[in-house]
């Protein structure tokens, strides 16, 4: 055993563990030859996608119309039409707001929900079904409810009529003021769920006799939601956070359903931007790469910034314990 | 979770949370009543009618069930790998996975084609099965590896004291010990796989290898889609999946919730 | 320590070997793929029609129970040759043939329609047909066809990539009379009478005319060009060539007619909630408007039964059908220029020169195009305007709802579409196409606040113009 100690000790000095990325707590347990563990997958994902990556890469250097057309060379001119573009900013733009909105919903809302579920309320199940179904219904099949509902003679407006707001109705869809709301507000339809499953559980896994010290201490319900609850759910938020910034990014059926971008390019997404451009009949599949190629970089790109962001929060940067118990606070 | 020691705040809490789900409803109230415009449920009649409809739906178990299957081991292995045992540059290795998240499936569309011809899996299952997985396993991956990283390392050295070896270690103590994550990760490849719909249209083009999704689209017109209709087909769509997250839906909590934190 | 080392050297082993094989795999694909023009501009025209053999066929159009009806009555003559038929819709069309194609797994016949250069994008896929009409047709086999529908499916190289299986008209509208009847109104014939029209029709809770002008489908065009038509007949195809502006003064002309169109509630307030299809279809199939502008595919929504069930299909529950009539499109401009229709050939027929079954493909095609019986199927659907010439429907064998008051009406819209001397999408770039939805929402959206003249100037600068069929 002791034996196991010193070797496993020296190769804590494993360089691997301090630079970027989850750092091994006491590497000490850490076995070697994990290498072909990690290849199937990695194969898997990394060889088919890759494959793509790079030749969307390639592809991004040349004006191409598909099919049998020539590719004609133009160096970096795609990247250069597509940082003039206003309609990129647009997107850009619609991409952040998408994800700051949608993430900060997903956390409250998931929250929200969740810590409300645990507590005494009746047909609890019956509600976790209905925030959950629309997570698992595919986007495609449920665009026509969502228009229906904010369209001009839709839902919505009849509602707003109904409670004598009725000054506030307006063509929803229509506008380019309001097309990302809508887009905004079908997404965070799905979301919310997602978010929720996620935070009912880790709420779970909370320790009640902190909760049990708290409430004794004085705390109210604001209180406790602050200062326990979320810090203890610190990792799922930024794993979502993650998550919401890639979807955000890729961002295609929702927006392309519903609005197909417009009016006017209002709500324009870089998914649905890369999706005009590859199947539209006057497309150039080289513009279509280089904004993929611009999405890669900004993916990989924050969701580092991310990583270590969440590890600079840490308290040395190393995670204390692994067993299932709630942060100290 | 919250105080609701008085009747009133408990009354207060059920309302607020009444209200708060309605807005949930709208959209999949208005999708149910709109496919029952027209002929009402000869809607749902005329998607069973579907030739085929039957065979949609094994070739949509088969493309799941592949997925899944794939998934399953890359994922157990995977994770198994990044959370516990050591490898060189792994923070690289998971990165490098991670970005392969990133890309849009409309431009993995050409240059798939071309490699599932020249890997002769063009007309074979495997041409969406292997991309549907390759798209997956990064996040699933993600979500595992948290939760390994929750089981204790001391269950690991304890088991090579007793003997055991890393492969012993992880299929008879990891394995079993992660099966809440396990029927989570079914249950999102399940989803993602039975609701692709652009992958099996491009790659599964002859008539007995369609899916669920193409279902809708026996209702599109070129100009006048039969939207009741194709909303029949997408409830029908819906339910196999919907059915799957109620019957699972305890463990799926349990097994996200463990991997999504520490 | 061995096991440092030899975990090292897997590492970079296989780390290396999953470079090289995505390069192998990019390279291999890049070869596939590229944009080498091959040889396949042969001037044979490959074997002769065959009598036997199996075809498969791709398309946008038309719908699967039609296309199996147009082989059904193929293999009443042809037994022996086995057809089956793929739908897409419009853009998964585009996905999955240009991969298909190159990849050799592509269909034997694919739709080809002459709009947004699809002759030149297509055209290298597919066989010249020139060699094989004029084997059937004889030496004067191009004056068979409509009015250049051949040219129009044609390259630039002047190969003959598609042959035409049905034309299209549009530029007119299409009344519910049923509406008209109880309200009392006269079908528009310039924009005052169709203020007072929509007076009346609105009165008895109907509206006027619907239109769907949103997301991203090149429908609005049809509109612009029907009221370019009436402001000055030659202006739109001049500007769409570039031999005029868009922002001249015929442009904001129009664009000022939109304008009035929507202020004066012609135009809906809901006009931009979705495209023409699903809204203003389902506003008129439903009997809920007036009014509405399609093109000649709607003449078949005058049949008994086809007009009920897209009344279901929009959902209406035991639908009666009401009684459509075409009617021209109101003099809006009032310059006396009326409003021209404009039309062109709809699409055609590709063999895909790397087909194995080139012998029934082209038996196949020369049923469909250029014989009469696929003809006359043709004609019969009222969906298309037959291509070749001289094929009139067979009126014995449709039922109309209103056959006394339809048939007439639509035989006139048959000679009056055949007589079209405007293209209306071959000479357009998809480019402009966009950017004339674009400047129409600017218009139609009540918060952009850009004025006309900013938004027939942006239009001018988005716009690509066409260089197909300028000499």
């Amino acid at each position: 055993m002791a034996i196991l100690a010193r070797s496993a000790g020296s190769l804590n000095s494993n360089p691997g563990a301090k630079r970027g990325g989850w750092p091994r707590p006491g590497a000490a347990h850490l076995v070697p030859g994990g290498l072909k563990w990690i290849l199937p997958g990695f194969i898997l994902s990394v060889g088919l996608i890759y494959y793509s990556i790079i030749y969307s890469g390639y592809l991004s250097f040349f004006d191409w119309p598909g099919g049998r057309q020539e590719m004609t060379a133009v160096g970096s001119a795609n990247y250069l039409e597509a940082f003039a573009d206003p309609v990129f900013w647009t997107a850009i733009r619609n991409v952040l707001v998408y994800f700051v909105v949608i993430f900060t919903v997903q956390v409250v809302g998931g929250i929200a929900f969740a810590a409300a579920l645990h507590s005494k309320v009746y047909l609890a199940n019956i509600y976790k079904i209905i925030i959950v179904v629309p997570v698992v219904v595919a986007p495609a099949t449920m665009a026509p409810a969502h228009i229906e509902v904010w369209q001009t003679n839709g839902t919505f407006n009849t509602i707003l009529r109904a409670i004598g707001l009725g000054a506030w109705t307006q063509g929803w869809i229509g506008q380019s003021t309001t097309s990302l709301l809508v887009i905004i507000m079908a997404g965070c339809w799905g979301a919310i769920g997602f978010g929720f499953i996620l935070y009912f559980a880790a709420i779970g896994q909370i320790d009640p006799e902190i909760i049990e010290a708290a409430r004794i201490d004085g705390a109210g319900n604001v209180r406790l939601l602050a200062s326990i609850v979320l810090p203890g759910v610190r990792s799922v938020t930024f794993s979502l956070g993650i998550l919401n910034f890639m979807t955000a990014l890729k961002l295609f059926d929702g927006p392309w359903l519903l609005t197909q971008g417009g009016p006017a390019h209002s709500s324009e997404f870089l998914g649905t931007m890369i999706y005009a451009e590859t199947a539209g009949s006057s497309r150039n599949l080289g513009y279509a790469a280089a904004l993929s190629i611009i999405l890669l970089v900004l993916a990989v790109g924050v969701s580092i910034a991310i990583q270590m962001r969440s590890r600079e929060k840490s308290p040395t940067g190393a995670r204390k314990r692994k067993a299932k118990v709630a942060n100290d606070v | 979770m919250f105080e609701t020691r008085t009747r009133w705040s408990q009354l207060t809490l059920q309302v607020i949370v009444t209200i708060a789900v309605i807005p949930f409803l709208i959209p999949l109230v208005t999708m149910v009543s709109r496919s029952l415009e027209g002929r009402g449920w000869g809607n749902y009649l005329a998607v069973v009618e579907v030739p085929g409809f039957l065979t949609f739906f094994r070739n949509s178990a088969i493309v799941a069930g592949g997925s899944i299957t794939i998934v399953y081991l890359a994922t157990m292995a995977g994770a198994f790998g990044f959370s516990k045992l050591r490898i060189r540059r792994k923070e690289l290795f998971f990165w490098m996975m991670m970005a392969a998240l990133t890309l849009p499936e409309v431009v993995l569309i050409a240059p798939l084609y071309a490699t599932a011809v020249r890997l002769g899996m063009m007309g074979t299952f495997w041409s969406v099965i292997l991309p549907i997985a390759a798209l997956q396993v990064p996040f699933t991956i993600l979500l595992t590896r948290g939760y390994m990283d929750s089981i204790p390392d001391t269950l690991f050295e304890a088991a090579r004291l007793d003997g055991a070896n890393t492969w012993r270690f992880f299929w008879s103590i990891l394995v079993p010990l992660a099966r809440p994550m396990a029927t989570a990760i079914l249950i999102l490849v399940l989803i993602n796989a039975w609701n692709s719909y652009l992958l099996p249209k491009v790659f599964l083009i002859s008539d007995d290898m369609g899916v669920v999704t193409l279902l809708p689209e026996f209702f599109r017109r070129q100009y006048n889609d039969d939207t009741p209709k194709i909303l029949a087909a997408a409830v029908v769509t819906a339910i196999p999946t919907v059915v799957a997250y109620i019957a699972l839906q305890k463990q799926f909590e349990r097994g996200l919730a463990a991997g999504a934190i520490k | 320590m061995t096991h440092l080392g030899m975990g090292a050297l897997r590492t970079r082993k296989a780390a290396a070997l999953a470079a090289v094989a995505a390069a192998s795999l990019a390279l291999a694909a890049c070869s596939g793929g590229g944009g080498s023009t091959d040889e396949t501009t042969s001037a044979t025209t490959g074997p002769s029609a065959a009598e036997s053999g199996e075809v498969s066929w791709w398309g946008w159009t038309p719908d699967t129970p039609v296309a199996e009806r147009y082989i059904a009555e193929f293999n009443k003559e042809y037994p022996d040759i086995k057809v089956t038929y793929r739908n897409f819709e419009n853009v998964d069309f585009r996905n999955a043939l240009a991969p298909a194609l190159d990849s050799g797994e592509g269909p034997d016949v694919f739709d080809l329609s002459p709009a947004g250069g699809s002759p030149d994008t297509w055209g290298p896929y597919a066989l010249d047909l020139a060699p094989f009409a004029e084997e059937v047709l004889g030496a004067d086999w191009e004056s068979k066809f409509g009015a250049n529908y051949v040219r129009q499916l044609s390259d630039s190289e002047g190969r003959v990539v598609s042959l035409a299986l049905g034309g299209m008209a549009a530029g007119f509208v299409w009344i519910n009379q049923d509406i008209f009847d109880e309200a009392g109104a006269e079908v528009p014939t310039d924009y005052d009478s169709w203020v007072a029209a929509c007076d009346k029709i609105t009165a008895i809770g109907k509206k006027c005319f619907t239109m769907g002008a949103g997301g991203e489908d090149t429908f609005p065009t049809e509109m612009f060009h029907s009221v370019a038509n009436s402001v000055d007949p030659a202006f739109f195809l001049k500007a769409a060539v570039g031999d005029a502006r868009w922002d001249d003064p015929e442009g904001i002309a129009t664009l000022e007619i939109f304008k009035m169109l929507k202020d004066d509630g012609i135009i809906a307030d809901n006009v931009l909630d979705a495209g023409q299809y699903p809204l203003a279809n389902e506003e008129f199939m439903k009997g809920e408007a007036a009014m509405v502008q399609m093109g000649f595919w709607y003449t078949q929504y005058s049949g008994a039964e086809s007009c009920l069930s897209a009344m279901e299909s929009a959902g209406v529950s035991n639908p009666e059908c009401f009684v459509q009539l075409p009617a021209e499109f109101p003099d809006v401009a009032g310059n006396g220029n009326g409003s021209e229709y404009f039309g062109e050939v709809d699409y055609g027929l590709a063999i895909n020169a790397d087909s194995a079954n080139i012998g029934p493909a082209k038996t196949f095609i020369q049923w469909m195009t250029m014989s009469e019986a696929g003809q006359q199927n043709v004609a019969n659907a009222l969906d298309l305007l037959p291509s070749l010439g001289g094929v009139a429907p067979n009126w014995d064998n449709i039922t109309l709802v209103d056959q006394e008051v339809q048939q007439p009406a639509i035989e006139q819209l048959i000679d009056d579409s055949n007589a079209t001397t405007q293209s209306r999408q071959w000479q357009t770039s998809e480019d402009t196409l966009d950017a004339i939805v674009l400047a129409i929402q600017q218009v139609f959206d009540p918060t952009i606040n850009m004025s006309i003249e900013d938004i027939a100037a942006q239009l001018q600068e988005s716009s690509v113009p066409s260089t197909v069929g300028v000499e």
